[in-house]
Order: structure tokens, then sequence, then C-alpha cells
């Protein structure tokens, strides 16, 4: 049994101090695992780096608890793994650092007029689909969390890829999709519908993912960025990707976070969708995170063929 | 053009892709050879034909059958109720449902919506065409439609046509939990006398060579080799695929009016409208013997339980 994995004691060879191995512990059988015996805020060692990547590839996501982190801490934890985005492509980061994009719960007021969520699937996302190199991962920690409710469920793309039937992998490996920021619609602000319009996002990539590092496939359908399959009709889109989105939104495949102050989640955006909550809306609490994404590369299906961009630039470094 | 004493059938079109109207023919007469071929031609890229006021009975409208091919018994379930002599003849009438499959079960829409199908595809060779004559038929209501399986499959994308090029289905007498569970004759058939086979989704038509959606909601029970879930969300897409209207044409009958339909490649549905209406509906149909179907992959329907339906 592998599931809970203790690195031994060893020494760091710089300083010759002693340091404490990373404890994974698995939250659910294919999604999500707590890592125990780390400070995010310390100047990690290439082991403790790497033993992290380790249990983000094997669990998708990986959640540390009671970290003290501010901005600044947070991006050079971030910047261990990878090159720092901008805070989003779209909308505005905190006032005080660019690459740090604040999730309150006042945002979606600024966007839309309506009800955000309408519909079974929506709400799944992968981070930022529409442009051509998603970000590979996203690092989100907790300020404000209310008492109860907000916890954000994720899922494991290549579980629920590997939890088709043969024939239906083989179809949805022949093929792309059309990402996008939801298109300005009766519901949306004023204010959403310039940023879109200022920055226009639409990529097509494959439904199915290879994934960079570990070779794994991905059934790649961000619910919220995904509006069309290429090269089939509009109601064999609309038939064919519910099956997608039921598939990757099986609750075997999840994971649900209950968030604490403090508390950080680092997924691998290229296998995992996950779900805003919605319940807080109608609770008066207030909740407040700030993400962190790293610059991804451009997705490649199975086939070989990459990502195209259709408009818009890459999301590359800040 | 040659000079020729038969008479010129005319075959006039019902509708873009589906049924065509014969006039010009008795069909209860000898045919010749070139009128027989006219017919089959017109059969062929309408899927289904249409004759009125034909003057047949059991005995004529079987000679006719027999220019288009064997006659099979009336149906693999039923030939005891086939008329004294005319073990060919399966007679559709609310009375004769009632009696095959027993009166509760034969009014309820099944878990698949409305049942579209071809005749008796659970067999192994299911018919190749269907003759239907009227006999008595209400003044309104009572109307059936087809549909045209080759141009439904046609106007699929083509990454969705190559995917179902792949699959194979299976087909069975009964498919609902209604049926296996019913106490009336219809719970006694699937549960004691299974009819079953895999046949491919799609299936290449042996003599046109067109390929046609071979499966229908009235008796494919699930694709092979998917999840039941997955299977489900499939089969529905293709149900509402070969139920769109543009590919449809309806038929109102006539005492007297003979459809014939090619039930490799055409998908019919039953009328429900007319058990309020004032009159009976009587029609009898006979079917012709089919060969077993065959994929894109050129891979045969398999057996799975039944016998091959061969001449009466």
């Amino acid at each position: 049994m592998t599931d809970v994995h203790t690195r031994d004691l060893h020494t760091d060879g710089e300083a010759g101090a002693t340091v404490a191995g990373i404890e994974v512990r698995p939250l659910s059988a294919f999604t999500g695992a707590e890592i125990h015996g780390v400070d995010l805020n310390d100047d990690l060692d290439e082991r403790t780096v790497s033993d992290i990547r380790a249990a983000l590839l094997r669990w998708k996501v990986v959640f540390f608890r009671d970290q003290d982190l501010d901005h600044d801490a947070q991006v050079r934890f971030a910047a261990r793994f990878g090159e720092v985005t901008p805070a989003h492509p779209l909308f505005d980061s905190v006032e005080a650092d660019s690459r740090i994009y604040p999730v309150d719960k006042g945002r979606f007021k600024k966007r839309y007029t309506g009800p955000r969520h309408d519909g079974l699937f929506a709400g799944w996302h992968s981070d930022v689909t529409a442009a051509v190199n998603p970000p590979w991962a996203s690092i989100l920690r907790a300020e404000v969390i209310p008492p109860y409710g907000g916890d954000t469920m994720w899922t494991n793309l290549v579980a629920a890829y590997e939890g088709l039937s043969e024939p239906l992998q083989r179809l949805a490996d022949g093929l792309r999709g059309l990402h996008q920021f939801s298109v300005p619609k009766a519901t949306t602000t004023a204010d959403y519908d310039a940023r879109v319009a200022r920055r226009p996002l639409l990529t097509e990539h494959p439904l199915v993912r290879v994934h960079p590092e570990t070779g794994e496939r991905a059934l790649y359908v961000s619910p919220s960025f995904l509006k069309q399959i290429v090269g089939v009709s509009t109601r064999e889109s609309e038939q064919l990707l519910p099956i997608f989105w039921e598939q990757i939104t099986r609750p075997r495949f999840t994971v649900r976070f209950k968030w604490e102050p403090g508390s950080v989640a680092f997924w691998d955006n290229r296998s995992t969708c996950h779900l805003a909550p919605t319940d807080i809306d109608y609770l008066d609490f207030d909740r407040l995170l700030y993400r962190v994404t790293l610059v991804g590369d451009v997705p490649v299906g199975p086939d070989g063929r990459a990502s195209v961009a259709i408009e818009g630039d890459p999301f590359n470094g800040a | 053009m040659a000079v020729t004493d038969r008479v010129t059938i005319e075959v006039r079109p019902l509708s873009g892709w589906t049924g065509a109207e014969i006039r010009g023919v008795d069909i209860s007469q000898p045919l010749d050879e070139a009128t027989v071929a006219d017919i089959r031609a017109a059969l062929l890229q309408w899927k289904v034909v249409f004759f009125r006021d034909q003057q047949l009975d059991h005995e004529s409208q079987i000679r006719f059958g027999r220019y288009f091919g064997e006659v099979t018994p009336g149906h693999p379930y039923e030939g005891d109720t086939a008329p004294e002599g005319f073990p060919e003849i399966h007679t559709v009438s609310p009375a004769a449902y009632a009696h095959r499959y027993g009166a509760k079960y034969h009014n309820q829409l099944g878990v698949n919506g409305p049942g579209w199908h071809a005749d008796v595809t659970p067999l192994i060779n299911p018919p190749a065409a269907s003759i239907l004559r009227a006999e008595t038929v209400p003044a309104y209501g009572g109307d059936t439609q087809f549909t045209n399986a080759a141009a439904a499959y046609d106007a699929l994308s083509a990454p969705v046509r190559a995917f179902i090029d792949t699959l194979r289905a299976e087909h069975r007498f009964g498919i609902g939990r209604r049926a296996q569970a019913s106490d009336e004759k219809i719970g006694d058939w699937v549960r004691n006398k299974p009819l079953a086979a895999i046949h491919p989704v799609v299936r290449v038509h042996p003599e046109t060579g067109e390929r046609v959606l071979y499966v229908n909601p009235s008796f494919t029970s699930h694709i092979v080799d998917l999840s039941p879930r997955e299977s489900r969300h499939l089969l529905d897409l293709l149900w509402e695929q070969v139920a769109r209207p543009e590919f449809t044409v309806r038929f109102k009958w006539e005492p007297g009016s003979v459809a014939f339909w090619d039930n490799r490649a055409a998908l019919h549905l039953a009328p429900r409208d007319f058990d309020h209406v004032e009159g009976d509906r009587v029609l009898h149909r006979i079917t012709l013997v089919g060969d077993v179907p065959v994929g894109v992959d050129g891979r045969s329907s398999e057996l799975i339980a039944g016998e091959p339906f061969l001449a009466a």
C-alpha cells in the first residue's frame, strides 16, 4: 500500500539540517490528498518540492492546512513549481500584487445580473481553458471562510476518462471542442461584456488531453468553457457533451474540501475540474480566497494535434 | 423507349425522403417482370410504397408478396392466431393485439417513447419487407408514419457516423420490465421463448449498399460494450434522429390501401390516436424472408435466442 506515503527523514545537503518528510493522506479513492509536515512559508528543499509535485500528479489536487501565507509567500511557493501568470486574463488582480486573483464572494455580482448557474453541470471548470495554454496549476489560499458552506469540489479527469467504456473513449479521442468565456447574454453585466470583448479568447482544444508529465489521458471537457464539439451538428453536440459532463461529475471521481482560514489547495489544472460553491449565495457570511496560477503549455490530443487559438493570445508569464 | 404492352406504373413521391404512391397497377392480378422490377426500384428508393383502392384478399396478398421474395409465417410468436388456412397472415387490430399480448400490456407508452420500429428485429434475420393491407379503418385517426433510416444515418455528422459504424446492439422482444414481468401472454413469451439477436448499429443494405441506422426504440435494448448509462444517452440521440420529421411520411389509410415497406431501411410507427374513435381498424400483414444483417465492418449479426425466420 502506498496510499499513505511518508518520506524518511533525510539530510539537507546544503545546511546539513535534518528535515522531516511530508505526509500524504489521500482523501478519496481517486482525487485529493492532504499534505502534512510542511510549512509553505519555508524555503523548501528540492526533495520536498518534488514530493509535493509527485503527490499532485497522482492525486490531482493536494491540500495544506494551517498555513500562514501572505501574497508574497504564496507567489514564492508557487514559483517553485513554475512560472507565475498575471492574476487573470480578464479580471482584476488585488491592488497590491498583479499576480494575485481575489476569489471573493461578491465577484459574481459584478459579472451576472441573474442566477449564475443554470444547468446540471454549470460551474464545473478547469481554470481559463478559453486560453490556448490554460494554466497548468492553480494555488488557492483561504483568508476569510464562513463557519459553514462554501466547500469546493474537484474531480479527476483521468479517472473519468478511464471510467468510460472503450468505444466512448475512442469517440472522445477523436473529438475537439471550442472553449470560451460565457458568451455575453441577458444575465451578464456591461462590465463583464466589456471585459470579454476587450480580450476575446476562443480556443479549440482536444476533448482528450494527453497529460504532458504523466502521459495519462484526461477527459478535457471544462463545462463552463466548452461550448461546442467541433465537426458535429449543434444538436449532436448538445447531446454528446452531457455524456462527458455527466461522467466527470460522477461522485466517485470527486472530493469535497472544507476550507478553513489558512487552507491551501494546489490543483493540477490539466487533469481536474472544480466547482466553486454556490451555497454561500444564500448565506450572509463573507468568503475570500486568493489564487495564483502557473503558465501552462498548449494541450495535445491523442493524435498529437495541439490546441489552436482561434482568438486571443496565450496566457503567459506576469 | 422500348415498345411494350405492359401498363407503366406511375410513382408519385409523398415527401422529400420517404414514401411514394404507386398508381396504374392492379396488384391483385399477375404482374409482369418489368412491373415487379419497377415496384422494387421504387421501394428501394422511397423505402415505402403505397397502393390505393386495391381488391386484395389473403390469397392475392400472399401471391403479390411472392413476386418479391419468400413469404414468412405471420409472426414468430403468433402462428396460432393466423386466419384458418393462411399461416402467413398477421392481423393488425386492437382485438388481435389484445388477444396476442394481453389487453393491459398493449396500450402503454414504453420507456423509449414512441414505438418506432422495423418488424421483428429481434430475429437473426428480420423480414426484408412487409406488406400491409387495410380492410377496415376508422373515418379519421390511425395514420401510420414511416421514416427513412438511410437518410437519418446520412444526416448525422461524420464523427458520429464513424463512431456508430463500429457499434453493435442487442435487439430483444419485450425489452421493458413491463413485458418481462407481465402476467399476460407477452410475459410468457419473453420469459420462456425469448427472441434476441445482436445486430450492427449501422447495417449495410444488401441491395443498395446504403448504410442504414439499424436500431429502433421498440426492440433495441442496449448498445453492447457501452455502459448502460452511455448506451441510454447514445440511443436517445439516435431515437431523436430517426424520428426527425423531415425523414418521415404519414400515411392515411383507406379500405383497400396497401403499404409495402423495405423493412431493412424504413422504420414505422403504429398509431395510438384512435382508441376513442368509433369504428374498427383491421389490417393484414405479410412479411418476406430477410437475410442476416451485415455491418460496415463486414461482420454479421449474432443470434442470442430464437431461430431463423424462414418461409412459411
